[in-house]
């Protein structure tokens, strides 16, 4: 479905210096630096995936995106979207793909949203009768009536983004970029829009990519991950391997009647495991613990013999953390 | 290719404008304003002078001139340039690219809604003045059918041409990212090359000749002098073809100009 194969972006940036002087310098002898956005990226996505690609702001998930849509034209390598070159055919491309980019909108902001997706039905020549059933399964899953009829700068940010991801589906795409949908929504939101996000995915087979800061999105709806980092992919693989092999550190907390006094002993008692770290402030005490080695029932029996435990809970390490040591590290062995 | 989406773009647009309509409004008393004080002006110029023509052209055409200047500007005028610069300059260019429409299409459709709800809204009061101004100059300027036929396709490829001009510039503005500079510059030259502050008559004769070559008296200047028959019939058709040639020319140019923009694009934001 999609095939990137050895891709990079290079922007030039004229670098302008500080004040005045700077700034007339730059004028008559700007400074050229190449910046690499994404340099030698290659990744294959099948029809029907759900993809999350993630890294930090910068990491050059938008500009893989604005290639893939065909926006900006590779600096060098191939892409290859159903067949179609994105960059060399634009609009043949355009045809086929539906795009979110959650800091912007596709909607005429001064006019009344339905006529946006008169609009819209006109661009993508969508015949009446496919029109009136895809609007009324809009409807279903992302309730758009409430304010078909309201001009779209009049809609609060959640409705916006609802109408946007519908605007996006109405000539029934075969891939779908999400870029950075939920951002800035409430909890609410973002879980109706997952949900639209997944029914569509069922329902139509949809392909789908997703790039996000919000874990909970990715653990929501996607199987397969691609991490990257300063214009490379560092990771891409699945979700659930990643998160055995960085999520097997689980956090013990535990509110003690008395103040903790016996590190020492705790630490002998528990040698056998090399990732065990035990913080203690009074009476509160936070155990980390390596879920191969120690088991949670060996820490609360100690525990519970030596103190009376008032209050315990137990959490396993969120997505967001293993990303986190993830770009921290580098590299990747699975 | 069919043209369906982009008439949807011209009546989005139409609307948009429709729900702006205060602004048009607002508009209108500027140009009538605008108008006003061009004609006091000239007034005063024509009762400081001994003559009662300057170069050919007597105080009552001269209004004539200027009224027809301005509701031809009206009519002719596009502007692609804000559009273009702000879907530049924060990267909105993006939303349009994604869609499998032509870009320079959709931009030229939009600005026609535009300019459609702004003539549809002017036009009427503005005949009526030119109409009346028409029965109270005793010189009278005879405005034939014919005339008012030529009138009309010359406007046409006027707006063409004003169009495609600034459609380059918007480009230029995208290569040198200096926005409000060349913004600045081409709203004078525009201007002044193109009659709207004085008829091109009151050049001086070589510079008059050379600003007739030049596709800015193409938009605006040509036509009107065509209505007031200040052009003979053998250079009228010169003209026309002149017209047409630069329209030609220059949608060729932008076409290129646009298709080097998009390869070399950056989008900024997001």
């Amino acid at each position: 479905m999609i095939q990137v194969s050895h891709v990079s972006k290079d922007f030039i940036k004229y670098e302008k210096g500080k004040g005045l002087k700077g700034l007339i310098q730059g004028f008559f002898n700007a400074k050229k630096t190449i910046y690499h956005a994404v340099s030698d990226i290659s990744f294959e996505i099948q029809k029907g995936e759900m993809v999350g690609y993630i890294g930090a702001n910068g990491a050059g998930k938008s500009t893989t995106i604005k290639m893939l849509t065909g926006i900006l034209t590779p600096t060098g390598g191939e892409i290859k979207v159903n067949g179609i070159v994105p960059h060399q055919d634009r609009k043949a491309n355009a045809k086929t793909i539906g795009v979110v980019f959650g800091q912007r909108t596709q909607l005429w902001w001064d006019l009344p949203l339905v006529e946006s997706f008169s609009v819209l039905k006109e661009i993508y020549q969508v015949s009446d009768d496919d029109f009136n059933e895809r609007m009324a399964f809009f409807n279903d899953v992302l309730h758009l009536n409430e304010f078909i009829s309201s001009p779209v700068r009049t809609l609060s940010l959640g409705q916006r983004m609802r109408a946007d991801i519908a605007a996006s589906l109405l000539h029934n795409p075969q891939v779908l970029y999400l870029d950075e949908p939920t951002i800035g929504l409430d909890v609410q939101a973002k879980q109706a829009m997952r949900l639209a996000i997944k029914k569509m995915n069922e329902t139509f087979k949809t392909t789908v990519i997703l790039t996000t800061h919000d874990m909970d999105d990715i653990e929501d709806l996607c199987s397969r991950i691609m991490i990257l980092d300063h214009g490379k992919i560092i990771y891409d693989g699945n979700l659930q391997k990643i998160k055995d092999t960085y999520g097997i550190i689980k956090t013990l907390t535990l509110t003690l009647s008395t103040p903790f006094e016996h590190h020492a002993e705790f630490i002998t008692s528990f040698s056998s495991d090399h990732d065990i770290t035990i913080e203690s402030n009074l009476t509160q005490v936070c155990i980390k613990f390596n879920k191969h080695h120690t088991k949670v029932s060996q820490l609360t029996a100690w525990m519970m013999h030596h103190y009376e435990v008032l209050d315990m809970s137990i959490a396993d390490t969120d997505i967001e953390d293993i990303v986190a040591s993830i770009y921290e590290a580098k590299v990747v062995n699975v | 290719m069919t043209l369906r989406p982009y008439f949807a773009f011209f009546k989005a647009y139409f609307l948009v404008y429709l729900a702006y309509r205060v602004q048009v409004i607002l508009w209108f008393f500027t140009n009538a304003l605008e108008i006003a004080f061009a004609m006091l002006l000239w007034a005063a110029i024509y009762a400081s002078s001994s003559a009662t023509s300057l170069y050919g052209f007597t105080l009552v055409d001269m209004l004539l001139y200027q009224l027809l200047m301005t509701l031809t500007y009206s009519l002719t005028d596009m502007n692609p340039i804000d559009a273009l610069l702000d879907d530049f300059n924060d990267g909105k260019i993006a939303m349009s690219l994604i869609k499998p429409v032509n870009y320079e299409l959709q931009i030229f459709f939009q600005n026609l809604g535009a300019n459609a709800f702004r003539n549809v809204v002017l036009l009427l009061p503005m005949l009526a003045i030119i109409i009346g101004s028409q029965l109270l100059s005793k010189a009278g300027v005879v405005i034939s059918l014919m005339s008012i036929l030529i009138f009309i396709v010359s406007v046409i490829m006027g707006l063409l041409i004003n169009y495609f001009v600034k459609f380059i510039f918007s480009n230029l503005i995208f290569y040198t990212e200096a926005s409000f500079g060349l913004w600045q510059l081409q709203a004078i030259v525009i201007s002044l090359l193109a009659g709207g502050i004085v008829p091109l008559h009151f050049f001086p004769e070589v510079i008059g000749n050379i600003l007739r070559l030049l596709p800015f008296a193409y938009i605006q200047y040509i036509p009107v002098m065509s209505l007031m028959g200040r052009i003979g019939a053998n250079e009228l058709s010169l003209a026309l073809w002149i017209q047409l040639g630069w329209v030609i020319v220059l949608g060729l140019a932008a076409n290129l100009v646009w298709r080097h923009s998009i390869k070399n694009m950056k989008v900024n934001g997001g």
